[in-house]
């Protein structure tokens, strides 16, 4: 046993070994992809319900509130979200919120929807782009004010600097009553949102998030204020699958699925180290 | 995609990146300076656009109440100076007040009683066995969580209390849990941008389709 032990054990540059076969594993996951059965959560399908069942006509605040580093995460999510809108007749107004690089991710997602950059309809007419705003809550709140607020909180102009009366889109937004439903691709778990949108003003909210912040955010959809989810990567491929339309989040997940197996192995491996340190410890042979 | 020229630069500064996980290295230095200054350049920018759009413009269409809101913000910059330095509470205190307010006026609404009211609507019995288990946790971690943080009793352990004892200790497992959770899903999160990465790479260089 004790020949076993030393044989797993990893006493100089751990750290680096793990790395090299994490990244070893991921490559070859990659170039030997293993597609397991991929299953819908229920807050995935919330999600999705969520946007199907919305009347035509309705006005949709959607956020990109996510930077470059959590593309991996998220950009499958406002891609598959992006292509799904586009099956709608709604009145899409996308924003950066608070994110410095939102407007950079927007501009990306938009150009690798499905149908490429003008997909949503006529630019100015069908949707918009509206300009970053810093502050967080108190640029969300500021947006939701009567009876301008979602032309002054912007300082009148769109994304592009056009001023807002030369956007028709932007004649019947105003304030908190014009919004129908906000989508937040990117939430810093959700608590922004149902605080300032949600609880307030009883605006319906759909949040795509990191993993990290999975806990907040269920919490929140466990209790009704936030409709439905999407957790990460595998959330964002169950929503391409509802789709129909594979996408980065797809591929992601085929690769996914054999590096949890080896941090699973690690885990294994680490616990009979440490069990086994306890067990000499206490004068085992 | 394979082998365009943008995304073999992208690839190559997505290498020295990695690279920092074995050695520190020169290469790994270029890249992060690059990325500083990107991220810079990008929120200078962005702040640029701001402060022209909501702080100068409509004081030009004649709303001169913004001066206030800039002279505000023109207090911050007193900071650079060691005299006048004590100008930039003013504007700090101010943003804290605001802020605070903000965040504050339906975070007992959003964070408590939305989460209670879910809990006690929660039916301890379902007409499935997994589901069943699953709500009788949520009440049950529900309490224990809360018996965990009761300090009246006696300290921890809870002396002379049994009961308590009991909850304390499962409240601090289901805290344990949530936390094991969480650094489950720090991992999931991690591993996901990695991997997005190093399929970025991959097909750059035409390993992969």
């Amino acid at each position: 046993m004790s020949d076993v032990i030393k044989f797993i054990r990893i006493p100089k540059n751990q750290s680096k070994v793990i790395y090299a076969l994490i990244i070893i594993v991921m490559i070859f996951s990659y170039t030997n992809p293993i597609l397991l059965p991929l299953n819908v959560d229920l807050e995935t399908q919330a999600y999705y319900n969520t946007i199907v069942d919305l009347p035509a006509g309705k006005t949709i605040l959607l956020a990109f509130a996510f930077d470059s580093g959590q593309w991996g995460a998220l950009g499958g999510a406002a891609i598959a979200t992006l292509n799904l809108l586009q099956t709608k007749n709604d009145k899409i107004l996308i924003s950066p919120f608070s994110s410095v690089e939102g407007g950079l991710m927007i501009q990306r997602c938009l150009g690798l929807q499905k149908g490429g950059y003008n997909a949503l309809g006529k630019y100015g007419v069908d949707w918009v782009i509206l300009p970053y705003g810093p502050g967080d809550e108190t640029f969300y709140a500021a947006m939701m004010q009567e009876p301008n607020g979602m032309h002054t909180a912007q300082g009148n102009k769109d994304y592009f600097g056009t001023n807002m009366e030369n956007l028709p889109i932007m004649d019947n937004v105003h304030s908190h009553k014009d919004i129908d439903l906000l989508i937040c691709i990117g939430g810093a778990g959700a608590g922004h949102q149902v605080r300032q949108f949600g609880v307030p003003y009883g605006i319906p909210i759909l949040v795509a998030d990191i993993a990290v912040d999975w806990a907040e955010l269920k919490m929140f959809i466990d209790n009704g204020a936030v409709k439905g989810g999407i957790k990460d990567a595998v959330g964002s491929a169950e929503l391409e699958k509802l789709i129909g339309i594979p996408g980065i989040a797809t591929s992601t997940v085929a690769g996914l699925s054999l590096n949890h197996l080896l941090i699973i192995g690690f885990i294994v491996v680490g616990n009979i180290q440490y069990l086994y340190g306890r067990y000499k410890k206490r004068g085992g042979k | 995609m394979a082998w365009e020229v943008n995304n073999v630069i992208a690839a190559i500064l997505v290498i020295g990146v990695i690279s920092i996980a074995f050695k520190d290295n020169i290469f790994f230095k270029f890249v992060e300076r690059i990325f500083i200054g990107i991220t810079l350049g990008i929120t200078l920018t962005a702040a640029y656009g701001v402060i022209v759009n909501n702080g100068i413009i409509p004081i030009l269409q004649g709303n001169y109440l913004v001066i206030v809101a800039d002279i505000m913000g023109l207090l911050l910059l007193s900071r650079f100076s060691k005299s006048y330095s004590w100008l930039s509470r003013y504007t700090l205190a101010l943003i804290v007040g605001m802020s605070l307010a903000i965040f504050t006026r339906t975070a007992i609404s959003a964070l408590i009683i939305g989460s209670i009211a879910a809990v006690v609507n929660t039916p301890l019995i379902t007409n499935n066995l997994l589901g069943t288990v699953s709500n009788l946790y949520a009440w049950v971690g529900l309490v224990a969580g809360l018996v965990y943080f009761v300090f009246t009793t006696g300290g921890i352990p809870k002396q002379g209390k049994p009961i308590f004892n009991i909850f304390s200790r499962i409240g601090r497992y289901t805290i344990m849990i949530y936390f094991g959770v969480y650094f489950g899903s720090t991992v999931l999160g991690r591993e996901t941008v990695l991997l997005e990465r190093i399929s970025f790479v991959l097909r750059t260089f035409g390993i992969i389709p």
